[in-house]
């Protein structure tokens, strides 16, 4: 046991990188930059958990005006369980089948079963954080309305601990019969990448099938939405067997001792599965994995000559797509931007004969008056769409990517400004398709006219070359290059963070003039556009400027 | 070819310069051997040489261009095997040997020559569609090798080329180190295998303490120690125990 503890301690500072956040904030010349990170880091949670205290508390009184309490619990946990799941997806691509740390470790004298459970272990605490982010504002809210309880707090405490433990180990062994399956491939990468793509889209369609009617903005029009989805909330509370020990928990004391019981059997069982089972298959998949990375990809050269930008394009597409870990993280945005759209649209076709149940709809209804209407939906699509190319992060990992290629890029005869605009270029195209299929699937399916969809393609596409530049700018300035795993070069990386809190500014100042005009303080839709697109512009040309000129300092002989 | 003048390099907040004021002048043809114990300073020199690291002063010209003045140009004249070797994984071989071929300009025909020939010379050839996360670290040192060759470049800088590779590849590189210096071309290597050095170089410069302690032929270099007899490994303890 003291060994898997060392184990896990290790693999901790390692992959969290406590011991460079011990180190940084210990020494004096990194102690601001690290305080400047740290700190923005937690503006952006900050802004994350507001923003879900005020959509828990929306849903919760909806929840009580459509007659149940119990219905909220069952919400909140239900909500956890699909982020829980959307997380383990993305991290148990590194977290588990990292073959360069099995290889180090599996050398060592510590058993097998060890060395898989510090993986384990290390995607239960995940799930237990993305958990904790929507149980713990969910319950706060709850305690507000229904009055502060010590013992309702202290009841919920086995429950956050024990909650993990079947999801966990759900995930585990569905992602082994993924790998298992894709490991008997060719292109095992591919059809890993793909299998952890539709599991998202999955959860994403399962998490907005239940709360669509969250995204209403009258609390009377959500409440009857909300009674719609109630019999599928009831059906998986019941089904997921943690949902409703978690719930019980916060029951009666008869109640609370048999969620308990259920809950700590649960642990036990899927802990002593995982142990051994999971140990055993770990092996198995692994093998399988490292003999099927030898399989040939590539016939024959072209030996087609082509222009250096091309091959710098054709180069970080190839990075960019043959990654799991890479397409989770950095464009999985351009899926889930255009399937959103399709589950809004679709819903609000559903739903058209009960005159709109969707926000959408509903803002058609009540600006029927509005010779703008189609405006106002479309700048509602195009803020959402704008908002998820934020998301992306493949201009703010730009160079971090290159992790121990960086003296590629040094030593090559193309200078340093030509190799990020190849990385940016690649990551406008990104943005374009994301763009250009979200606004297209929400046009068509809202009945959008083609003029206000093509002004919010072109608003959208500025803002997201807006926020390539920002993302460059925040990597090319302090890139993350030591990394030993793709993981460390996104996900584990504070640009993508930093990044995401500015181009969350500027959205908020693109926003204001429809915002304005939304509560009647601008007429003119005309006036919106044009003042959105010059502010645009205008941070468009600066951030230009300041990437390139952080460009021209950065490369060493100019 | 090569030519380092007043080069230093100190890096922050150390007081001591890790390359203090080197003056190198390597020859059109030459096959050179740069020298040193662990930590002397051969790296930071040859990663100055490359562009990796600036200078703190001094200069570095290759075939008469500084790269301060035009550095897209200095680079390329030169083809550098680093320590390790650094490659994209998930590209194939070939695809890693395109893509170094279109950022060097080379045309369709060349690469197909150059890539058939040093992939049959390394053995590499068949491997060459496997992705390179597949590849050993003999076969990863033997891309980069095939890499810095495509475009034929006129210095040729090489930073323990050796390390990894199986006896036949190696002695197959050294043929193509002597190979290179004979159709007019330069060679710059650091090793630490002084046999290597000793049957290779046509000059050598021994390093220490980031100062350039010897410079010559073999020849020259048991002159200057005035013991014919000497082997090279010989002269080397001598001059960096000297400089101790």
């Amino acid at each position: 046991m003291n060994k898997f503890l060392r184990l896990f301690k290790f693999k901790l500072y390692n992959r969290i990188g406590l011991g460079g956040i011990k180190s940084a904030f210990a020494s004096p010349g990194l102690r601001i930059k690290a305080t400047a990170i740290f700190l923005s880091v937690l503006i952006i949670l900050c802004i994350f958990v507001i923003f879900l205290i005020f959509t828990m508390s929306m849903m919760y009184k909806s929840f009580v005006q459509s007659g149940g309490k119990d219905l909220y619990l069952n919400f909140i946990f239900i909500f956890a369980q699909l982020i829980g799941f959307f997380t383990l997806i993305i991290s148990s691509f590194n977290s588990m089948f990292n073959s360069k740390e099995h290889d180090i470790l599996s050398s060592l004298p510590v058993k097998r079963e060890h060395i898989f459970m510090t993986s384990y272990v290390e995607l239960y605490v995940s799930f237990l954080v993305s958990m904790l982010m929507i149980v713990l504002p969910g319950l706060g809210v709850y305690q507000y309305y229904e009055g502060f309880s010590l013992t309702f707090t202290l009841r919920a405490l086995p429950g956050y601990i024990l909650f993990p433990a079947l999801p966990a180990t759900v995930v585990t062994f569905v992602m082994f019969a993924v790998m298992i399956v894709a490991g008997r491939f060719k292109h095992t990468e591919l059809i890993s990448t793909l299998s952890g793509v539709a599991l998202i889209v999955a959860c994403f369609i399962l998490y907005l099938s239940l709360s669509t009617g969250g995204s209403s903005y009258k609390q009377d029009d959500l409440a009857q939405s909300l009674i719609g989805n109630s019999d599928l909330i009831e059906i998986l509370s019941k089904c997921m067997i943690n949902v409703f020990a978690f719930k019980m928990l916060l029951g009666s004391v008869y109640e609370f001792l048999i969620g308990a019981i259920i809950l700590i059997v649960i642990f036990a069982t899927t802990c002593f599965i995982t142990y051994f089972a999971g140990g055993c298959l770990y092996e198995k998949v692994m093998r399988l994995l490292s003999s099927s990375a030898g399989g040939r990809w590539t016939k024959t050269g072209r030996y087609r000559k082509s222009s250096v930008q091309r091959a710098l394009i054709r180069k970080e597409f190839k990075l960019l797509l043959r990654s799991p870990t890479y397409v989770m993280n950095c464009i999985i945005n351009v899926i889930l931007g255009p399937l959103m759209m399709l589950i809004f649209g679709i819903r609000s076709y559903n739903k058209e004969a009960a005159v709109g149940e969707d926000i959408f709809s509903r803002i058609t209804v009540l600006l029927k008056n509005n010779m703008n209407a189609d405006y106002v939906i479309c700048g509602l699509i195009t803020a959402l769409t704008i908002a998820v190319t934020a998301f992306g992060m493949v201009a703010s990992t730009c160079v971090s990517r290159e992790g121990s290629n960086f003296t590629v890029m040094q030593t090559i005869p193309v200078s340093y400004k030509d190799q990020i605009k190849a990385k940016l270029t690649s990551a406008l195209i990104i943005n374009l398709v994301c763009v250009i299929t979200t606004m297209g699937v929400g046009g068509v399916l809202f009945g959008i006219n083609f003029l206000p969809v093509l002004l919010g393609i072109i608003i959208c596409i500025i803002a997201s070359l807006s926020f390539n530049y920002i993302g460059a700018f925040i990597d090319v300035m302090r890139p993350k290059i030591y990394w030993d795993k793709e993981s460390q070069a996104v996900k584990q990386n504070a640009n993508g963070m930093i990044s995401l809190l500015l181009c969350i500014v500027l959205m908020i100042l693109y926003a204001l003039p429809f915002a304005l005009y939304v509560v009647g303080i601008i007429d003119s839709i005309v006036f919106v556009v044009v003042l959105t697109m010059i502010m645009e512009v205008i941070s468009l040309i600066l951030t230009r400027m300041m990437l390139f000129r952080l460009i021209n300092n950065k490369e060493i002989y100019r | 070819m090569l030519e380092l003048k007043n080069l230093t390099k100190c890096y922050d907040k150390r007081k001591t310069a890790a390359v203090s004021d080197i003056n190198l002048k390597v020859n059109k043809g030459e096959l050179f051997g740069f020298l040193g114990p662990n930590g002397a300073g051969k790296t930071t020199t040859i990663k100055m040489i490359t562009g990796i690291l600036a200078p703190t002063a001094g200069e570095i010209l290759i075939d008469g261009i500084s790269i301060k003045d035009d550095p897209i140009k200095y680079k390329k004249n030169f083809g550098y095997v680093s320590d390790t070797p650094n490659l994209y994984e998930r590209l194939t071989g070939i695809e890693y040997l395109e893509f170094i071929a279109d950022v060097y300009d080379v045309n369709s025909e060349a690469r197909k020559a150059q890539i058939q020939k040093y992939g049959a010379m390394f053995d590499i050839y068949n491997a060459l569609g496997d992705r390179i996360k597949s590849f050993s670290h003999g076969m990863r040192q033997k891309l980069v090798l095939m890499g810095t060759l495509l475009h034929n470049p006129k210095l040729w800088i090489l930073d323990e080329p050796m390390v990894g590779l199986d006896p036949m590849s190696a002695y197959c590189l050294k043929e193509e180190m002597k190979e290179h210096c004979r159709q007019g071309n330069t060679v710059f290597f650091s090793t630490h295998v002084l046999e290597v050095a000793e049957k290779l170089c046509d000059r050598i410069a021994i390093i220490s303490n980031g100062v350039i302690v010897a410079i010559g032929t073999i020849d020259e270099l048991k002159a200057q120690a005035e013991d014919g007899n000497l082997t090279l490994e010989d002269i080397f303890m001598n001059v960096v125990r000297r400089q101790e």
